[in-house]
């Protein structure tokens, strides 16, 4: 049977005030805390954001934001599994975590995360929740309401278009790059988190069968899914910088080793990071940004709520609030952030869509359709044995 | 007499009212964080930690650890590194003291070592990489020269034997023990033992090993400890100046402890004991090269050396 246009209503008029009166609780819980977001502090721009977010929160709902600057997300993993190890179930001193992949997938595993609490968000209704939709996935992982989506990221690449004319498009042509450029290639070792994206994105085009890669890395699969990786690698290796027996401890040692002109080619998981370098005067105005033909990994950054938190509602208000349309608005904008919005273009009203569209351009920002097509995350279990056996076969 | 005799007591009282609270505070401040902290960390690397669901009490941690791709090279490069670092810095220290110390007062020193002293480890490593890396400013003036328009393929920085880390670290330490060796030398009559070897024609460096550096020794030997202690578990600089794959064992396990397989906890944990077995046979080495010196510096001492070659600055005819 139909629902009756009657029905709809009724359930709207009971259940809005009912959503906003859980709301208005929260809202006036959270009056007066201090919300702890642990988040990586390795940008400038992001830690920037941060501190306007505390300041129009403490201005429009009495709620002020302190960054806990990380280096490595799971930091404040172990922080919090730390105080679960001494009993600490109440008054943590983590309230909110910028995370993703498989330190999410850590913490909901050990039910270390608050939740779910996504849904009870009033600005949740601008994301598209549908089952398999970005924002609910997350590597693969169902997100089930345990973490708050932020910011979209793109792996791309970097290069310096005055030393380089065309830039190789495919994992075999940027072999063949390397090969006539010995030394001007390297990627971060793969412990860090972008060096382990590149070993994926790499892995996408080369495995021969994509479908397992969204399943539980299994020792068959990996084996056969990761020999053309291997012997690309092998290939590659010896044209790295240093023949590929240093690598940069992170992006952002590649990135000033870009600009020393060690590298013609750096890498990112931020589409917006070489514009915003450039304005830094952290890259040559040349810079430009180009990814794989085939398309590239991409995902959504998302904000979580530890079990223990002592300011649970001002988090849950924080990540409300990062989801309002003119907070996306501000963010994607490249004096700001340059980070893609997360919400549904199509349930914006027009006032909000007219914002984004009125944001400035850069010559070093691609548009989100340059960027061709987001390839799905593997599973995160993939890219944990990655880095193993990348180690177990080049670290002697 | 009531008067004074109250006053005595309660002196007491208050020494051991005060002696009682810096004890509370050390016990408290120090000792049973670190011993809380050591044995999590043993549970750990015995395989507990029933927060991340690991219960199963075994050495299943240890042989993780033990088949690390490159922990053999870690462990290598952590040893000659630390050790490297420590042993150059002492001798750099001693060898500087001797040629210049009777030009230089203490305070005059102490002004020059400060800016050393006070510059961060870390910030003091990234200032090195500037001016060593191939892209950095030795690199730079010469470029010119050289028609250089790329920053040379060198391995300079981030080497993989680990000399850039040994050059960063020795930077940063021999102005500290030169400092605690200066010090120290308040404290002995240098002067008149040096009139004296000098008088039974001794050589200036002679006598700063003869008769000096065994007096000066006891004093430095705690600094000394934790220099030895310092270079053998340094994160911030071996990251910016050491090897990268594989790295020292301090990173490495910064990097275990950082991985997002929180499992990885316990192998680091395993590698936690590790390092500091590692430090412990640091300070084993070094007492042993002190029981070897204290032996040769006997026979030494008695056999006499340099008496029989009358040197010149004595101005005996030859």
């Amino acid at each position: 049977m139909r629902p009756t246009i009657p029905a709809i209503l009724l359930t709207t008029i009971f259940a809005l005030p009912a959503l906003a009166d859980d709301w208005q609780d929260t809202l006036d819980a959270a009056r007066g805390q201090t919300v702890y977001w642990n988040a990586w502090g390795g940008d400038e721009r992001t830690n920037a954001f941060i501190s306007w977010v505390n300041e129009e929160l403490s201005r429009r709902h009495d709620v002020s934001v302190r960054q806990v600057k990380l280096t490595d997300t799971a930091e404040a993993v172990t922080r919090v599994i730390s105080e679960k190890a001494a009993g600490k179930d109440r008054g943590g001193s983590v309230d909110l975590i910028w995370i993703n992949g498989p330190n999410f997938l850590a913490m909901k595993e050990q039910g270390l995360l608050h939740g779910p609490f996504v849904a009870d968000l009033p600005n949740a209704r601008y994301l598209d929740l549908s089952p398999g939709s970005a924002s609910s996935v997350d590597f693969t992982v169902p997100v089930e309401g345990m973490e708050s989506p932020w910011r979209l990221a793109r792996f791309v690449f970097n290069y310096d278009s005055a030393r380089i004319g065309e830039p190789p498009r495919t994992m075999a042509a940027l072999g063949d790059w390397a090969k006539a450029n010995p030394g001007r290639f390297t990627h971060p070792d793969p412990s860090n988190f972008i060096g382990a994206t590149f070993l994926k994105q790499a892995l996408i085009e080369l495995a021969p069968d994509k479908a397992v890669l969204q399943e539980p890395a299994s020792d068959a699969d990996f084996d056969a899914a990761t020999a053309p990786l291997w012997e690309w690698y092998d290939a590659l290796r010896p044209h790295l910088w240093r023949q590929g027996e240093a690598f940069p401890e992170n992006e952002f040692i590649q990135q000033q080793m870009m600009n020393d002109g060690v590298l013609d080619i750096s890498m990112s998981f931020d589409p917006a990071s070489a514009a915003a370098a450039i304005r830094q005067g952290l890259l040559p105005d040349s810079t430009r940004v180009f990814v794989p033909e085939g398309g590239s990994i991409g995902n959504v950054s998302f904000v979580a709520i530890p079990y223990n938190a002592a300011n649970r509602q001002g988090a849950e208000v924080v990540a409300n609030f990062l989801l309002a349309p003119h907070v996306q608005a501000h963010m994607q904008n490249i004096e700001v952030l340059g980070s893609f919005s997360v919400l549904d273009p199509s349930r914006l009203h027009a006032e909000a869509q007219a914002a984004f569209e009125a944001l400035p351009s850069d010559p070093a920002l691609p548009a989100l359709e340059d960027l061709g097509p987001t390839l799905l995350e593997p599973h995160a279990s993939w890219m944990d044995r990655l880095s193993e056996e990348w180690a177990r076969r080049y670290t002697r | 007499m009531g008067e004074a005799l109250h006053q005595v007591i309660r002196e007491t009282t208050d020494g051991r009212a005060l002696r009682m609270v810096v004890l509370a505070i050390v016990m408290l401040g120090l000792v049973i964080p670190i011993a809380a902290g050591f044995r999590e960390t043993g549970r750990a690397a015995f395989g507990v930690m029933p927060v991340i669901g690991a219960a199963e009490f075994g050495l299943a941690p240890w042989r993780h650890f033990l088949d690390l791709p490159g922990v053999a090279t870690s462990l290598r490069l952590s040893l000659v590194t630390g050790l490297g670092a420590s042993l150059l810095s002492l001798v750099l220290a001693i060898g500087f003291c001797a040629t210049v110390h009777d030009r230089m007062d203490r305070r005059s020193g102490g002004r020059m070592l400060a800016p050393f002293l006070a510059a961060p480890h870390a910030a003091m490593a990234i200032g090195l990489a500037f001016v060593l890396a191939p892209s950095g400013w030795v690199a730079r003036l010469l470029a010119p020269v050289l028609g250089l328009d790329q920053p040379p393929g060198l391995a300079i920085v981030n080497d993989p034997w680990g000399i850039a880390l040994i050059i960063g670290l020795t930077v940063k330490e021999m102005p500290f023990l030169l400092l605690v060796i200066l010090s120290a030398l308040t404290q002995i009559p240098v002067r008149v033992h040096m009139a004296a070897g000098r008088a039974l024609g001794y050589g200036r460096g002679i006598v700063w090993i003869k008769l000096i550096m065994p007096q000066v020794w006891p004093l430095i030997r705690l600094p000394v400890l934790v220099v030895i202690a310092y270079s053998l578990s340094v994160v911030d600089m071996a990251i910016i100046l050491g090897p990268s794959n594989p790295p020292t064992l301090a990173v490495l396990l910064t990097r275990l402890f950082s991985d997002p397989d929180i499992a990885m906890i316990l192998p680091a944990s395993a590698g936690g004991l590790v390092q500091a077995g590692m430090v412990m046979l640091g300070f084993a080495v070094l007492w042993g090269a002190e029981r070897l010196m204290r032996r040769i510096g006997f026979w030494w001492l008695r056999e006499g050396g340099a008496v029989h070659r009358p040197s010149r600055d004595c101005g005996l005819p030859r």
